[in-house]
Parts: C-alpha cells; sequence; structure tokens
C-alpha cells in the first residue's frame, strides 16, 4: 500500500455534500469506522500547541504553525487504523509536532517540521527493524510501522 | 572506545571530565509515558535552539542544587545527561558562562532524531516530574 504526504485535505466533507448527499453518509460511515477513537483529542492538543507563548520551553521554543496541526491531525487521518494505540504528541522547539509511540517491542517517533517535512525514527526490537529517515511523498514505511505496533485495548 | 567528534566541530573542553553530568530542563509538555508506567523525556527536549545556538544545558557541580536550575518553571523536570554518552555521539561540549548561569555549558553536534532518541532513552532524571517526586 502506498500512502503519499500530500495533499492534505481530505476531511472535506463540505464538498462531498455538495455533491452526493447519498455517498456522503456512506463515506462518513466508513471513515467513522475506520478512524481511532482518540483521533479528535489528538487533534485538539495539536491546536492547543498553537496558543503556545514563544520562549514555552525557556530555551527560545515557538509556537506550532496552524499548517504543522493541520498536516499532523491529515497524517494521523492517514496512517492510523481503528485499533491503533494513540500516540503521545509533544511540540518542537522549532514549531513543529511530534508524535511518538513506545510500547516495550517498538520504538516510533514521527516528526512533523512542516506541512512537506517529516522524518520518523523507528525501532522494532522483535524484528530487529531499525531506521531514521525523511519523507517526501512516500508514506509506506510509515504505514508498515505503524501497522506492527499493537491493537490498542 | 573514543568515538572521534563530528567533523568540522570546533575542539571539545576536555576539562569537562567523562564522568561530569549536565543538566537539561524539561518542560512538561516533553513528558513522555512509558508502557511500564515510567516517565521519560521526549527526544524533541534535546534539540538546539530555534535560533541556531546550540543546546544549553547547565554543569551538574558536585554539591549544587539542581532545583537553582528549575526556579521559576514549576512543574517541569530537569534531566540528567552524562557528558561521556555526549561524546559517545560525536558531540562536543563547550563552557558558555553567562551572567545568569555561570555553569552554562553548550553541546554542540548534529543533534539528529536517532541520536536525540538516543538521549532520551538513556537520560535519567536529576529531577523527575512532580508525580514522581
Amino acid at each position: 500500500m502506498t500512502a503519499t504526504l500530500a495533499p492534505i485535505e481530505f476531511l472535506s466533507f463540505r464538498d462531498l455534500r455538495k455533491a452526493d448527499s447519498h455517498s456522503v453518509i456512506r463515506a462518513e460511515a466508513t471513515l467513522s469506522e475506520q478512524r481511532p477513537a482518540w483521533l479528535d483529542a489528538v487533534a485538539r492538543t495539536c491546536a492547543s500547541f498553537v496558543e503556545l507563548e514563544s520562549n514555552w520551553d525557556s530555551y527560545g521554543g515557538r509556537p506550532v504553525h496552524e499548517s504543522v496541526a493541520q498536516a499532523t491531525s491529515d497524517l494521523l487521518l492517514k496512517l492510523a487504523r481503528a485499533s491503533s494505540p494513540a500516540p503521545t504528541v509533544v511540540p518542537t522547539a522549532r514549531g513543529g509536532i511530534q508524535l511518538e509511540w513506545h510500547i516495550p517491542s517498538i520504538d516510533l517517533e514521527i516528526a512533523v517540521a512542516s506541512a512537506s517535512r517529516l522524518s520518523a525514527v523507528f525501532e522494532n526490537k522483535t524484528t530487529g527493524e531499525h531506521w531514521e529517515r525523511e519523507f517526501q511523498s512516500d508514506l509506506s514505511d510509515l504505514v508498515s510501522a505503524i501497522g506492527q505496533l499493537p491493537a490498542a485495548r | 572506545m573514543v568515538v572521534p567528534a563530528e567533523a568540522g566541530l570546533p575542539p571539545d573542553d576536555l576539562s569537562i571530565a567523562g564522568d561530569a553530568v549536565l543538566w537539561r530542563r524539561v518542560p512538561d509538555l516533553h513528558f513522555v509515558a512509558q508502557a511500564d508506567g515510567t516517565i521519560r523525556p521526549s527526544s524533541a527536549a534535546f534539540e538546539d535552539d530555534p535560533d541556531g545556538d546550540p543546546m544549553s544545558t547547565v554543569l551538574g557541580r558536585p554539591g549544587r542544587d539542581p532545583f537553582s536550575v528549575l526556579l521559576g518553571n514549576d512543574g517541569w523536570a530537569l534531566a540528567r545527561v552524562g557528558v561521556a554518552l555526549v561524546r559517545e555521539l560525536g558531540w562536543i561540549v563547550q563552557r558558555r558562562p553567562t551572567p545568569e548561569e555561570p555553569d552554562h555549558v553548550v553541546v554542540i553536534g548534529n543533534k539528529t532524531h536517532g541520536k536525540r532518541k538516543r538521549i532520551a532513552r538513556e537520560c535519567s532524571w536529576a529531577i523527575p516530574p512532580p508525580s514522581r517526586r
């Protein structure tokens, strides 16, 4: 499966509604089944980082740009499965957002520096898979990494 | 094993011993819960400053109260990073005293995500998050 980073406007239900109300109902039902239950809470957390004050970390940290918060939420909607565990979400000093999953056998961290700049580190101690890389358009390694996370209980 | 510093870095300050420790403030937004219930800093807590200055730390001198580094930042924690680990990552340390902080030390080197993750995993708490004190 190949996923791509751009374009990042997957939730334009308003446009869908204009087109065909019956197909919208089907699309919403499908998305609702596939969306992780924690997605809205994580999106709110990302949005809250936009309100951070300058120097919020005492080292000159910048507030998160709105486009980064939106891109992070969009990315999660693309990558996460309904059963995926929730990430920890943290702001970065340069105005980005980092998503982290740390479970006994897997570490996954995804850094969203801007709407088009994405990097990640992944380690699966069980399989020995370990990589660190930047992503431009092909997100299939991220899809695979998130797929290796155990289902949320 | 001695790991050479990354190419192009200024000289390492060898007057700072390998067994010395550096303290780095960790805001509560950078607390990350682990599967075992413990909390560790996010790797995002170990970046260079946004203005390009290298990562700031305070040399943990014996006898100094680490809480003095956290003054005015209630609810935060203080990470303890060994100088030996910093050097193992190919980074160097340099004293840069300021009027407010005579023990100010900067850590110079390429803060790749993987190296920051290793710091986050291998550091310890000089002052743990409030919920763990």
